[in-house]
């Protein structure tokens, strides 16, 4: 069995779990809870969303769609083995942890595991573009701290079509 | 009116990574000078801002004491502080880019201060070298015969986040690329489409162009690593993907 992982990772509200949903041919198995602070939404994911697209009878992707703080590097632990891929998403609206994302940069050091990464900058739907290009030029700062050349695209978890868009450019990516 | 240029440094994270943290913030609120009659420009590059602002008087001196007391950025650098008579911006701008500078804006304000340019301590003219050293850049736009790279991720929302420039950038970020091949390989658009995207390439200073020697080794090297596996096919397959 060929089976490889895509792991989703990013902050409270950047849309795991939803592109985990968009993907998955399956119902996700996700392990959301109440959330117990205004985060603009009901429920808040606690462990992990997983996901699968079978490509063939021998052949699956893993999606693994995981939270990015950093008391749940235990989960990212559990996902960074046989990643195909490493998405990391960022919410526009609210200034990124950084310190959690240099963290997180360090953990799976893309370049060092030659794993493919893309960073995904989601709800910028109705943004001002020049400030959706700041929010970029940040994240790509710190990107190039840790030797990362990654592109910074702007997705709609929602879209099945934009989420789609994401896989075309890591399977690109990984060729 | 009154004139105010600085620079001053992005703050630096725990970690001790220099980052333009909140810089998306930045831009959002400098675009408020848009509707407050203010002009100049706001530049990031390199973990450091340079900021000319133009404007009533009253007005300037309280944005400059809103901004001192900003802590996303330190160590600030007065280059200019003087009343003015004329503005020699007519708007407002940002450039937020790391590889670019709008070299245009700085042409105008060293134009238009270079008397105050003149007078600059050496202190001040190091901090102003940091934007302002892309002068001495001079691009080959001749790409025939070359070998080319990008050495990071241009910014997508300036270029665009079309499907045909993706692919040239997966390409090109991958392994040097001749440019004969891109353009024979026909999947980036015509020959002109192409130069185009490279041009936007080289003006953010991501592209390097070599000679092609070395590049001919090298391409037939990627062409033997070049067996698509076979994940890579069943992924293809299953996005409907050519």
């Amino acid at each position: 069995m060929n089976y490889q992982k895509l792991a989703i990772i990013g902050e409270v509200g950047a849309g795991k779990t939803q592109i985990v949903r968009t993907l998955s041919e399956i119902s996700p198995f996700g392990t959301e809870a109440k959330s117990t602070i205004d985060i603009g939404k009901k429920n808040t994911t606690v462990g992990i969303d997983y996901g699968r697209i079978t490509l063939s009878d021998d052949m699956a992707l893993g999606l693994y769609g995981v939270p990015g703080q950093e008391r749940y590097s235990f989960l990212w632990e559990f996902v960074n083995q046989s990643l195909w891929g490493l998405l990391i998403l960022i919410k526009y609206g609210e200034t990124p942890d950084y310190e959690n994302l240099d963290k997180m940069l360090a953990f799976f050091s893309p370049e060092k595991s030659q794993t493919t990464c893309i960073v995904a900058i989601t709800h910028c739907e109705d943004g001002d573009k020049l400030s959706i290009a700041a929010l970029g030029q940040e994240i790509r700062a710190m990107l190039m701290h840790h030797n990362v050349v990654a592109p910074v695209i702007n997705i709609d978890p929602r879209s099945k079509e934009s989420a789609k868009s994401l896989l075309v450019l890591f399977n690109a990516l990984n060729n | 009116m009154k004139c105010i240029a600085y620079i001053s440094k992005a703050p630096l994270t725990k970690s001790g990574v220099c980052l333009p943290i909140g810089l998306s913030d930045i831009v959002k609120a400098s675009n408020r000078n848009q509707r407050s009659n203010m002009t100049g420009f706001l530049c990031y590059r390199q973990g450091y801002y340079f900021q000319v602002i133009e404007g009533p008087h009253k007005e300037v001196e309280q944005l400059v004491l809103k901004i001192s007391t900003d802590s996303r950025h330190s160590e600030p650098c007065i280059l200019i502080d003087r009343r003015i008579y004329k503005r020699c911006f007519r708007e407002w701008k940002v450039s937020v880019f790391d590889f670019v500078d709008q070299s245009q804006l700085f042409k105008q304000f060293i134009k238009n201060y270079k008397v105050d340019a003149a007078s600059f301590s050496e202190q001040q003219k190091l901090g102003i070298q940091k934007f302002y050293d892309l002068k001495n850049l001079s691009y080959s736009k001749n790409y025939e015969g070359k070998n080319l790279r990008l050495i990071a991720w241009p910014d997508l929302n300036q270029i665009s986040q079309s499907q045909t420039i993706i692919n040239l950038c997966v390409k090109l970020t991958k392994k040097p690329y001749l440019f004969d091949q891109l353009v024979d390989d026909e999947l980036f658009g015509t020959r002109d489409q192409v130069i185009e995207a490279l041009d936007k390439f080289q003006n953010l200073g991501i592209l390097t162009v070599t000679e092609s020697e070395i590049v001919k080794q090298q391409e037939s090297e990627i062409i033997r690593i070049k067996n698509p596996s076979s994940f890579f096919c069943a992924i293809k397959k299953f996005l409907g993907v050519r």
